[in-house]
C-alpha cells in the first residue's frame, strides 16, 4: 500500500507536518509526491509560519506569483545563514517595524531596505573586520536609517527620529539612531583615527547620536559585543558593554545551535519595550522622540496624593469651613547616562538623569463659587540614597529652578535633573510642598505631595 | 437528549459495535447523522472495517474518558496513551494507512492529525518504504544545498529516484 493511498486530505496534513526541507526531500521520491508537495496551499502554510507571511512577498516586499515561489526567494536570498537565525532575525525587525508603523511612521520611514552581500563584503574588506553572523542578517533586512534635510529642520538641536531614541535634562540632548553601512564605514574610520585605536581595531561604529550630546555606539566584531563610550572615550577610549555578556554566543559559528550576538539581542530588548509600553514616545515643542525614560512599574514610581484641604468661607456670615479634595499625581523614573559617566571617578562613577511627570487632577472642588483650579511648587524635600546609604537629604526652593504651576486637568509638567551615584543602584524620593493657588496668591496652606521611591541603577541593557 | 443513550454502528464486514453516544459523537460525521436522525437503527459504516472500526472506537472512548471532570487525565498521560496506541511495531503500515482513511472518513480531527503525525514522523526517519522498498536517503550534499536543489530542479532528482 503506498502512501497516496490516504486521500490528499491526509497527504496534504502529513506534508504540512513534515516542513519545508522534509517536503522538498518527499518531493524527490515520485511523481504523485512531487505533485502533492507543489501545491501553494502548503507552501502558503510555510510562509505563515516561519516568515509570518499572509502573502506571497519576497525578501524585499516584491509581490510573487505564488507561496512555493515566495518560499523559495527567501531560502534563496539567506541560503548562506542558518535558517532558524534568519527568521528570528525577521521577527526581531517585525516587532520593531510594526511598533514603529503603528505609533512613529516618521520614524518608519527613515527605515532604509536591506543591505546586499555584496554591501556587507565592501565594509569587510574597507574596515577589515568580520562581522557576527546576526548582526549581518540584520543589516541584510535594513541598512540603518536615512534622514532627510527636512528631518532637521524641525527639531532644535538635531534628529528625533533615531529609532532608539533618548532623552534630554539641561542641555544634554540624545536621540540615537542606527548607522547605514556606508556611514559606519565613514564613522569608525573617523573614530580610528581621531581615538588612535590601532588599525587593526575590532571596533565599528553602528549607532549614535547626532545631537549636542555625543553618544557613540561600537560594535566588537570579534566577539560580538556592544558598547557606548563614556566620558573617557575621546582621552582613554573608554567604553561600557551594553548586554549581558553571559547571553552572547557563537557568533561566528553557522554550525551552532545558537547565534547571538549583542546587536541582536540589544534590538530585540528594545523591542519588547517598545510594545510593552516599558517607553514609550514624547513629544516636546510639537516634536516626538522615542523616550527611554521608563513608564511604567517597577522602574517609575507613581505617586497619588489625595489632598483635602479646608477653607475657612471668610466672606459668609456663617464662616462655614469648605472642604475640597484634588488629586496630585506624580510619575518618577531615571535612565542611566552613560556618556557622561566616569568609570575612573570613585565617587561619582555613574551618571543617573530622572524626570518627574507632575499632574493635578480635579475632583470636584468648590470654594465661593470658584473652583481650586491651580496649585504651585514652592518646596522640594529629596533624600538619594546611594547602596542603601542616604547620600543627600536636601531641602530647598523651586525644581531646575522653576516654581511650576500645574492647573487642574491640564498636561503635566516635566521636568529633568541628575545626579551621581558611586555604586551601581540606588533610589530617589521626596516630596513637594506645593501651594493651592499662586504662591503670590495662595489660596489656603500649604500641603505636601510625596514622591514615591524609584529605582536608580545600571541597567543590564544599556541604550 | 439521554447523555447514556447507545448508539449501533455497523462495519463494512457487518459487525456491529453499541457504543455510548458520547463517544460515537467523537466522529463529526456520526455526529451530523444523529442530528439529522439517522441513527435510529444501525448506521452503517461501509468505508470502515470490523477490526479497524475496533480500533477508532477504543481511541474515541479513551479521549471522551480522559476529558470527563472525575477522571480527568492529564494531557501527559493522554499524550503517552496515543504514543502507545499508535507504535509503529504494534500498528502495521496497512492498518496505519487503513486508520488515516478511517478518520478521515468518520472525520475526527485528533486521531486525523495522530495518525499523520506518526506517518510524518516515519517519513522523517526516512524508515518509510515505498513502492514497497525501504527508502534510505543519503545525501552526498549539503541540506541546505539539497533544499535550493529541490526548490528549483525537481526533475534532476528524478533521475536518482524512480519515479
Amino acid at each position: 500500500m503506498e502512501l497516496e493511498s490516504v486521500g490528499d486530505l491526509a497527504l496534504h496534513i502529513i506534508l504540512t507536518k513534515l516542513g519545508p526541507e522534509n517536503v522538498c526531500r518527499a518531493a524527490c521520491v515520485n511523481k504523485k509526491l512531487r505533485l502533492s508537495a507543489s501545491e501553494d496551499t502548503v507552501w502558503s502554510r510555510f510562509c505563515l509560519q516561519e516568515l509570518d507571511l499572509s502573502a506571497p512577498l519576497g525578501p524585499q516586499g516584491d509581490p510573487l506569483p505564488s507561496f512555493k515561489a515566495a518560499y523559495q526567494k527567501w531560502r534563496e536570498a539567506f541560503c548562506m545563514y542558518p535558517w532558524p537565525l534568519v527568521r528570528r532575525v525577521k521577527r526581531c525587525w517585525d516587532r520593531l517595524q510594526g511598533w514603529l508603523s503603528m505609533n512613529f511612521p516618521e520614524a518608519a520611514a527613515t527605515l532604509r531596505k536591506g543591505a546586499s552581500e555584496a554591501d556587507i563584503q565592501e565594509l569587510e574588506s574597507v574596515l577589515r573586520v568580520k562581522l557576527p553572523l546576526p548582526t549581518r542578517i540584520l543589516y541584510r533586512f535594513h541598512d540603518g536609517q536615512e534622514f532627510a534635510d527636512s528631518d532637521f529642520t524641525k527639531s532644535t538641536l538635531g534628529g528625533s527620529l533615531g529609532i532608539i531614541g533618548g532623552y534630554c535634562f539641561y542641555d544634554h540632548l540624545v536621540n540615537v539612531n542606527l548607522l547605514p553601512l556606508s556611514q559606519v564605514i565613514l564613522e569608525t574610520n573617523h573614530i580610528i583615527r581621531h581615538l588612535g585605536f590601532s588599525s587593526r581595531s575590532n571596533y565599528i561604529v553602528v549607532a549614535a547620536s547626532c545631537t549636542s550630546g555625543e553618544k557613540l555606539f561600537f560594535l566588537n566584531c570579534r566577539h560580538g559585543q556592544l558598547h557606548v563610550g563614556t566620558r573617557n572615550l575621546p582621552t582613554d577610549g573608554e567604553m561600557m558593554p551594553c548586554v549581558p555578556n553571559a547571553l552572547i554566543s557563537s557568533v561566528h559559528d553557522r554550525n551552532a545551535d545558537l547565534q547571538q550576538d549583542a546587536m541582536l539581542l540589544w534590538l530585540e530588548e528594545h523591542g519588547r519595550r517598545l510594545q510593552s509600553g516599558m517607553i514609550k514616545l514624547r513629544e516636546e515643542g510639537g516634536v516626538r522622540s522615542i523616550c527611554q525614560f521608563p513608564e511604567e512599574p517597577a522602574l517609575c514610581s507613581t505617586a497619588i496624593t489625595n489632598g483635602v484641604r479646608t477653607r475657612e468661607a471668610k466672606d459668609d456670615k456663617d464662616s462655614k469651613a469648605e472642604t475640597c479634595a484634588s488629586v496630585e499625581i506624580i510619575r518618577a523614573s531615571a535612565v542611566f547616562v552613560p556618556e557622561h559617566s566616569d568609570l575612573q571617578d570613585e565617587s561619582n562613577r555613574y551618571l543617573f538623569s530622572y524626570s518627574i511627570r507632575m499632574s493635578l487632577i480635579p475632583e470636584g472642588c468648590m470654594a465661593n463659587g470658584m473652583p481650586y483650579n491651580y496649585c504651585q511648587l514652592h518646596l522640594r524635600h529629596w533624600i538619594i540614597r546611594d547602596n542603601d546609604v542616604i547620600v543627600s537629604n536636601v531641602n530647598g526652593e523651586a525644581v531646575i529652578g522653576k516654581f511650576p504651576l500645574l492647573h487642574s486637568g491640564g498636561k503635566e509638567f516635566v521636568y529633568q535633573s541628575c545626579t551621581n551615584l558611586q555604586s551601581s543602584r540606588g533610589s530617589i524620593e521626596g516630596a513637594f510642598t506645593f501651594v493651592p493657588g499662586r504662591l503670590a496668591d495662595p489660596k489656603g496652606g500649604p500641603f505636601s505631595v510625596q514622591v514615591a521611591q524609584f529605582p536608580v541603577q545600571l541597567p543590564d541593557y544599556v541604550f | 437528549m439521554a447523555s447514556s443513550r447507545k448508539i449501533t454502528l455497523r462495519s463494512s464486514d457487518g459487525e456491529s459495535f453499541e457504543v455510548e453516544e458520547a463517544v460515537a459523537v467523537e466522529s463529526q460525521t456520526i455526529k451530523h447523522m444523529i442530528e439529522d436522525d439517522c441513527a435510529d437503527n444501525a448506521i452503517p459504516l461501509p468505508n470502515v472495517t470490523s477490526k479497524i472500526l475496533a480500533k477508532v472506537i477504543e481511541y474515541c472512548k479513551k479521549h471522551v474518558d480522559a476529558s470527563k471532570a472525575e477522571d480527568r487525565v492529564n494531557d501527559e498521560d493522554l499524550k503517552a496513551w496515543d504514543a502507545a496506541f499508535i507504535k509503529v511495531d504494534q500498528v502495521d503500515q496497512a492498518t496505519l494507512f487503513d486508520l488515516i482513511l478511517a478518520a478521515n472518513y468518520l472525520n475526527i480531527k485528533s486521531l486525523l492529525d495522530l495518525t499523520c503525525q506518526t506517518v510524518a514522523d516515519m517519513i522523517k526517519g526516512n524508515l518509510f518504504p515505498v513502492r514497497n522498498e525501504w527508502l534510505n536517503f543519503t545525501f552526498s550534499i549539503a541540506n541546505r544545498e539539497l533544499v535550493l536543489v529541490c526548490l528549483t530542479e525537481w526533475v534532476a532528482h528524478r533521475r536518482l529516484f524512480c519515479s
